[in-house]
């Protein structure tokens, strides 16, 4: 048996395993350990796995993930962001679908202190979705819009994902923040229009809704989103500017969270509470699975298994093109049945050589692949999001009214992948002119 | 059977609330640094240092057997929900024992790995001087080796057909919770 055949074996296995819900990060392991024990030795299989979790770990960049995640968490559990959403609605109330586009913007702001979709859509769930359906707007838009623009979330920094994947292809994590602002700030306008052509067609989705606001109330309304403010210029100027590192930006963020939060009488001694223990597991059930990804890379290249599956696909002569188009259905569908972090550390030691052949900037796939896997948290089966807008919303929707309202965002969300593909330069201009 | 998940979940809550205090730590010493940079101009030292390999290890790996009690492990149920209420329960059986014994080899494993290094006086020079590495090398076979324990004391209880009492840091949710929205 050859060694490609050997390691095609573990592969299978390990997606069985998977499939027969034994945790990522403990099946990447034991195949990894496995793999490296019956290709080449048991020296060389134990000698990884005593040096691979610790070398993982000690990271520099990787220490941003607990901070990002912390300030994250703290302005979650002290409701720091509840402003966002007030303001928004003073200000866009007059538009069709007011309410819907001003939930959308207060996602984008929740987005700008959390790296989590699934937080963005819980949060302004509870906030939003009833004030729409008290304005009698449909609940399938209400809540289709809230689980859609939750997505926003993964997109502008900071990203969970994005750092993760940064670390993997050693990608610069700000230049793929950057990136990701400029994708998160395009669907943020798609998904406004998708409701306001919606509503258009069809004004029973939201009747208008006419919110008195003298000028001075509604700058006193814009007043209350002074907390995210300030930790997000705090944050992102600089980190951008280049004075902070992704983990002093982290840390500055999680700090001004706290503080702020403690101004405005929020910081619990149980919200403190609460957001350390997320945050650790959370960094916890990431890191188990990168650590496996770690050893699955260290295996694929060891094995030769990873050249040679780029080698074989490119050998067919497809243009890079309709390689990535077909990257792209796979993530897709991937998306439909994972979560996006097991999805994206499963398969970017073998996707991510092959990327890198044909080409393509691995900086603007990342940001691509963000985008693709946060599709997978609205789409059915598996769409976390709209789990979490049901569990929050309780019976003012049912499942099926939440994944209906989801289906138009889903379509712009699909064109605006086009739209990357075509213009790679889209998501490349913004990290280029920074740096 | 009582004293036995006592006793681990305090453990559980021991090694998390370490590791908590690791990601005060780590905002607190990073933030401290960059003010000492930017406004009297001398950082600290050793700051990437402490941060990779003393907190960020810890806050990595300790909380592991929090993960395992809770069943935070990101998993896909898509297929599994299909099947049978027998077939699942025997699948989670599975995933368990597999959980113990990958946890406990890689326990071994770094805990030799730990070994060497204190053995080696690990340790690592910078700007301020010489400072102690090998401590942090303990964080591994201490959060595999716990997490390894958990998920086989959730075994043993799952072969029993008994609940495995286990009762470590509860979250509650401030928005799915029903806490209402000011």
């Amino acid at each position: 048996m050859t060694e490609l055949q050997i390691a095609g074996i573990f592969i299978a296995v390990l997606l069985l395993m998977i499939l027969m819900r034994i945790p990522i990060g403990i099946s990447l392991i034991a195949v990894s350990f496995g793999g490296l024990w019956t290709m080449f030795n048991w020296n060389i299989a134990w000698g990884s796995l005593g040096i691979v979790p610790y070398n993982f770990a000690n990271s520099w960049v990787l220490s941003s993930i607990p901070a990002f995640l912390f300030m994250g968490f703290i302005c979650y559990h002290t409701r720091l962001t509840q402003g966002l959403f007030n303001a928004a609605q003073v200000w866009l109330s007059n538009l069709p679908g007011g309410l819907a586009i001003a939930s959308v913007f207060g996602c984008a702001g929740f987005a700008a202190v959390t790296g989590s979709s699934v937080a963005c859509s819980a949060a302004m769930g509870k906030i939003a979705v009833p004030e729409m359906v008290r304005n009698r707007y449909s609940a399938e838009l209400a809540t289709g819009t809230v689980a859609a623009a939750g997505t926003i979330g993964a997109l502008i920094p900071p990203s969970i994902l994005m750092i993760l994947y940064g670390i993997i292809s050693r990608q610069s994590v700000s230049s793929l923040f950057l990136g990701g602002l400029v994708i998160g700030i395009i669907t943020l306008f798609a998904y406004i229009a998708v409701i306001v052509i919606r509503v258009k067609l069809n004004p029973d989705l939201a009747p208008p809704v006419k919110i008195e606001a003298t000028r001075a109330e509604k700058f006193k309304a814009l007043g209350q989103t002074w907390p995210v403010l300030l930790i997000v210029i705090g944050v992102f100027a600089g980190l951008f500017g280049g004075a902070f590192t992704p983990t002093e930006a982290g840390a500055i963020g999680a700090m001004l969270s706290m503080l702020v939060a403690f101004l405005y009488r929020t910081l619990t001694f149980k919200a403190l509470r609460m957001a350390i223990t997320e945050t650790l597991t959370t960094t916890a059930a990431l890191l188990i699975i990168a650590v496996g990804a770690s050893l699955l890379t260290r295996f694929l290249a060891l094995s030769g298994i990873g050249d040679a599956l780029s080698d074989t696909i490119l050998g067919f002569g497809v243009s890079p093109l309709m390689i990535m188009v077909g990257i792209v259905c796979i993530y897709l569908v991937l998306g439909m049945m994972l979560e996006p972090v097991g999805a994206m550390l499963l398969t970017l030691p073998i996707v991510l050589p092959i990327v890198d052949e044909t080409g393509y900037s691995l900086l603007w796939f990342g940001v691509l692949l963000v985008k693709l896997l946060e599709i997978g948290m609205i789409t059915p089966p598996m769409g976390m999001n709209v789990f979490v807008i049901k569990g929050v919303v309780g019976n003012i929707a049912t499942l099926s009214q939440v994944f209906r309202g989801v289906f138009w965002f889903v379509v712009i969300d699909l064109v605006i992948i086009a739209v990357m593909i075509a213009f790679p330069n889209l998501v490349l201009f913004l990290p280029n002119l920074v740096n | 059977m009582k004293p036995v998940a006592s006793v681990l979940s305090w453990l559980i809550s021991g090694t998390s609330t370490i590791a908590g205090i690791m990601v005060l730590l780590l905002v607190g010493h990073v933030t401290l640094d960059v003010v000492m940079r930017f406004v009297f101009e001398t950082p600290l030292n050793s700051t990437i240092l402490y941060v990779s390999a003393f907190y960020m290890v810890s806050i990595s790996f300790l909380p592991l057997a929090a993960v395992e009690q809770r069943d935070s492990h990101i998993a896909v149920e898509l297929l599994v929900e299909k099947f049978p209420t027998k077939v699942q329960n025997f699948l989670a059986g599975l995933a368990t024992l597999l959980t113990c014994i990958v946890t406990a080899t890689v326990a071994i494993r770094t805990g030799d790995e730990a070994l060497a290094k204190y053995l080696g006086g690990s340790f690592s020079i910078e700007a301020g001087g010489k400072v102690i590495t090998w401590p942090t090398y303990l964080a591994l076979p201490l959060g595999f080796g716990l997490m390894s324990i958990v998920a086989g004391w959730k075994f043993l209880c799952m072969m029993l057909g008994r609940p495995h009492g286990l009762d470590a840091l509860r979250i509650e949710d401030p928005y799915l919770s029903g806490g209402d929205a000011k």
